[in-house]
């Protein structure tokens, strides 16, 4: 496929409009998880829905009191990041906010950066506790340097001795009894995206492992 | 249907991901949507190019710029894109496909196929089912596969690797 660079690689005002654009999506997605209409948050605002509607429709010009007015409207805050992502000219186009919002939910919500760093040493630390485990409890499951295995309750298997973060966090956490070994182990139904107990810590799972 | 010649073009300027791609499918007269696409305005190609972007990155989220009938029995396969001109309500079918079952199974691409105008608050069944005759093509599927090959590599092993073979 032809190599073509993103539609807002030579306007700053395509980028404005598609950085803009995409905070009105996660607007939109609060009001529609939440059942908010337009009219709703227009009363919130003290605005028309005319207004709320333009707002919507046309996000191109929107003032940084307008973003802060109607997030903090729908209950959410708003945090202007400035982010180098080694695409100097832009031909990638920016990352979407929901990308940085994934991230942040699943460091724990950090507040601060020694939460951040402690986020980063739990999970680090909860593999190692995992790989002793699973080296001296369940030698039979099946090596593979893609996958960990997570049986959800008081154990996790780490299958694969790595030594850096960066190392165990790539890998995909795979559930016991879904992909994996057909065991589950403690017999409790596993469910992605929720933190699992690995001893004294947490380890995440990650959402895509749910039917592989 | 199946005697035209059909081309996809794919739409990468929206951006990228190993997870999921759009283009638009070419090349008969009820294959509207990539002309209707060029004549919409500035701001209305603004939209659809922002909402295919967030597509493509993997969002499923806000239905009031595309979604899925993923409960439909009959047209499960079908997608919408949407962008609205004043008194317009713009409407891009298409299907969701995966032409690498092979090399990257997970993969979704989102063929467009028919644009339409939109006054009701729900779809026209009737496109939809349009849609999923493009679906169904044969023609159709293989001018997707010429745009996407799915032919798994023999992976290369460089001279200077550490690993002995």
């Amino acid at each position: 496929m032809e190599n073509v660079t993103h539609w807002t690689h030579q306007s700053t005002a395509d980028f404005v409009y598609n950085i803009s654009s995409d905070f009105v999506a996660q607007l939109e997605t609060k009001m529609e998880e939440e059942d908010i209409s337009r009219g709703a948050l227009a009363n919130r605002l003290s605005k028309t829905s005319g207004r709320v509607s333009q707002v919507f429709n046309n996000p191109g010009n929107l003032s940084l009191r307008v973003i802060v007015d109607y997030a903090r409207a729908l209950g959410m805050k708003v945090s202007l990041v400035a982010y180098d992502d080694g695409d100097s000219k832009n031909e990638n186009g920016p990352i979407n906010p929901d990308v940085f919002v994934k991230c942040w939910e699943k460091c724990n919500q950090p507040q601060d950066l020694f939460e951040v760093a402690a986020a980063n040493s739990q999970i680090f630390y909860d593999v190692n506790l995992a790989l002793n485990w699973a080296l001296e409890e369940m030698p039979c499951l099946p090596a593979d340097p893609h996958y960990v295995y997570v049986g959800a309750g008081q154990q996790t298997v780490w299958n694969s001795i790595h030594t850096t973060f960066e190392e165990a966090t790539a890998k995909t956490f795979l559930p016991v009894g879904v992909g994996g070994p057909q065991e589950i182990i403690n017999g409790i139904p596993f469910i992605a995206n929720q933190l699992f107990t690995v001893k004294t810590g947490v380890v995440y799972a990650k959402q895509e492992a749910i039917g592989t | 249907m199946s005697q035209d010649v059909l081309s996809f073009r794919p739409v990468p300027d929206v951006g990228r991901s190993s997870g999921r791609g759009v283009g638009f499918l070419e090349g008969h007269t009820e294959l509207n949507a990539w002309a209707a696409f060029e004549g919409l305005g500035v701001k209305q190609k603004r939209d659809l190019k922002t909402f295919r972007g967030e597509w493509v990155i993997g969002k499923d989220k806000p239905k009031s710029r595309f979604h899925g009938w993923p409960d439909d029995d009959e047209c499960d396969m079908c997608f919408v894109f949407k962008a609205k001109e004043r008194n317009k309500n713009h409407r891009f079918y298409g299907y969701l496909c995966n032409p690498l079952p092979k090399t990257n199974s997970p993969f979704r691409l989102c063929v467009l196929c028919i644009h339409a105008l939109k006054n009701e608050r729900e779809s026209d069944r009737s496109e939809l089912l349009r849609v999923r005759v493009w679906y169904e093509s044969a023609t159709a599927q293989e001018a997707v596969k010429e745009v996407f090959t799915d032919q798994l590599t023999i992976p290369h092993v460089a001279r200077d690797s550490k690993w002995k073979m």
